[in-house]
């Protein structure tokens, strides 16, 4: 095997991982955008462009993306406090609790199937018995970090991986929540993905001290969504 | 004689106030202050005493926070003791050619006790910059009814978001274990809170926290029904119990008016004896 086989070794796992086809259970959540869908009125694939570049992509740039960054650099250190300290963080900063759970619940299902997937894992295992034991909350931004680590993604796809991830998500959801076809669903997709590079590169430079995001009505909205007299989604 | 210029002037020092408090409960007596330090521009007035709790107000009489001001303010509820913490005058960030000004709140409530913090809004005024840092540790069986209101700046006057950035850090620890973070870097000027602005363009902001070891049935279901046209309400609960409640409103009356019937049913969720004396001395909102 050449040098260039070899450095693309990581991708037919990935892409397994990253398929729709992996059962977490994310086709089950919209991570907020029913409600809000329905708070502010969308009905396009422009309205979903609009969500992508005003609030996905700009909390992946400034919260999610460096999270996952700074749990997969703990990973790699070895350091299973931070670890496990990065992951209570996220649970404390996931405010609404339907978007906690389903982070939870994602996570739970990936690293399940991660563990029968690679059963000689240390890195898995040491994780799925601390969340055995109560002590990880087996959040799925964690999850995703040490099946990248797992299956050595370069840095920078990882994160372009997990932002794809969560565009193509609302995107999914978009179709039954806007009524909009396939086609603007991914219209709308491709014009996030054009500015994903951008929010990758700019994670990169959020330390864990400034990663944060504020959006507080998206985050009422969320909160709505747990007694809200219909819905289809979990989240 | 020649004019002077700003060149020449010296630099602003800023101003550092605070306030350092513990709250313990006597036997007969009910809760008094019984240790305190207060540095200007903070000003701790005449405390109330009311139904065993004592109800304090803090004030800043200068005009408001300027590039380089640091406020400071430590408080102790001991354990069974019922304390509040009032600020009924808006305090304002004004406008700054550039720093920050800087405000540091450290709560801890122990076993039993219980604390209030109700203060007036903060008026994020044109090109103003703040740094809040607010850390509260709480027991499990402690009541806590923490509140922050923010408006985006002078709004009677038409100027909103026009601030140059809002930086907030807030910790809450129950029994030492992380149960709610919020950190993060507001720059209207970058687009930041396009979700806000897009639901409220002149609408103000109200946090609540909501700690107690009483179980809260339909109490979010109740929040989320209330009938309110002007303002935006969501109630999540936290881990291992408590609720975190976010408000928008689209004007400082309608926040008011959401605050006092969230609080209302907070305080009878909490089944604590909250004083009347609370009402009256947080004139804000009478």
């Amino acid at each position: 095997m050449d040098e260039a086989d070899q450095s693309a070794a990581w991708v037919p796992a990935l892409l397994q991982v990253s398929d729709p086809l992996f059962p977490t259970g994310a086709y089950a959540h919209s991570m907020g955008l029913e409600q809000w869908a329905a708070t502010c009125g969308y009905t396009s694939g422009d309205d979903l462009m609009k969500f992508f570049q005003q609030h996905a992509g700009p909390a992946l740039a400034r919260l999610e993306l460096p999270y996952l960054r700074l749990v997969r650099d703990a990973i790699v250190l070895e350091d299973w406090s931070t670890v496990l300290e990065l992951d209570a963080e996220i649970d404390a900063w996931k405010w609404a609790n339907e978007i906690r759970e389903a982070s939870i619940s994602q996570g739970r299902g990936r690293l399940r199937l991660l563990k029968k997937l690679w059963k000689s894992s240390p890195e898995i295992e040491i994780y799925a018995d601390a969340f055995a034991l109560g002590k990880a909350r087996g959040h799925h931004l964690v999850v995703a970090a040490l099946q990248f680590e797992l299956l050595k993604v370069p840095s920078e796809a990882a994160l372009m991986t997990y932002g794809y991830q969560s565009l193509a998500n609302y995107a999914s959801a978009s179709i039954k929540l806007l009524r909009i076809s396939p086609e603007s669903a991914q219209i709308a997709l491709a014009a996030g993905l054009e500015q994903l590079n951008g929010w990758v590169a700019a994670s990169k430079l959020v330390k864990r001290e400034s990663a944060g995001w504020f959006a507080p009505a998206f985050d009422i909205s969320s909160a709505r969504h747990a007694t809200a007299f219909s819905r289809l989604f979990i989240s | 004689m020649s004019v002077s210029t700003t060149d020449s002037l010296p630099a602003r020092i800023g101003v550092l106030g605070g306030a350092r408090l513990r709250y313990t409960h006597a036997p007969g007596v009910g809760t008094r202050l019984t240790e305190q330090w207060v540095r200007p521009p903070l000003h701790l007035g005449k405390s109330y005493h009311e139904d065993a709790w004592e109800i304090s107000i803090l004030m800043s009489p200068t005009a408001g926070l300027l590039d380089k001001d640091l406020l400071e303010v430590e408080a102790t509820v001991a354990a069974g003791a019922n304390a509040a913490l009032i600020s009924p005058a808006a305090c304002r960030v004004h406008t700054m050619d550039a720093g920050c000004a800087t405000i540091r709140q450290h709560y801890t409530v122990e076993s039993s006790a219980v604390l209030d913090v109700w203060p007036a809004p903060l008026i994020l005024q044109k090109d103003a910059s703040i740094r809040q840092f607010t850390r509260l540790d709480v027991a499990a069986d402690a009541t806590v009814l923490l509140c922050e209101l923010v408006s985006p700046g002078r709004t009677a006057f038409g100027e909103a978001f026009e601030f140059s950035q809002w930086d907030s850090q807030l910790r809450i620890y129950r029994e030492g274990s992380l149960l709610a973070y919020e950190n993060f870097c507001c720059q209207p000027k970058q687009g930041d809170v396009a979700d806000w602005r897009a639901l409220y363009p002149c609408g103000s902001y109200a946090s609540f926290y909501f700690l107690s070891p009483e179980p809260l049935g339909d109490i979010i279901q109740i929040i989320h029904d209330l009938e309110m046209p002007d303002a935006m309400i969501g109630a999540s609960p936290l881990r291992e119990g408590g609720l975190g409640i976010k408000i928008l409103a689209r004007d400082g009356i309608s926040l008011r008016k959401t605050i006092f019937l969230v609080r209302n049913l907070l305080i009878n969720k909490s089944k604590q004896n909250f004083p009347q004396a609370l009402h009256r001395a947080q004139t804000y909102f009478n």
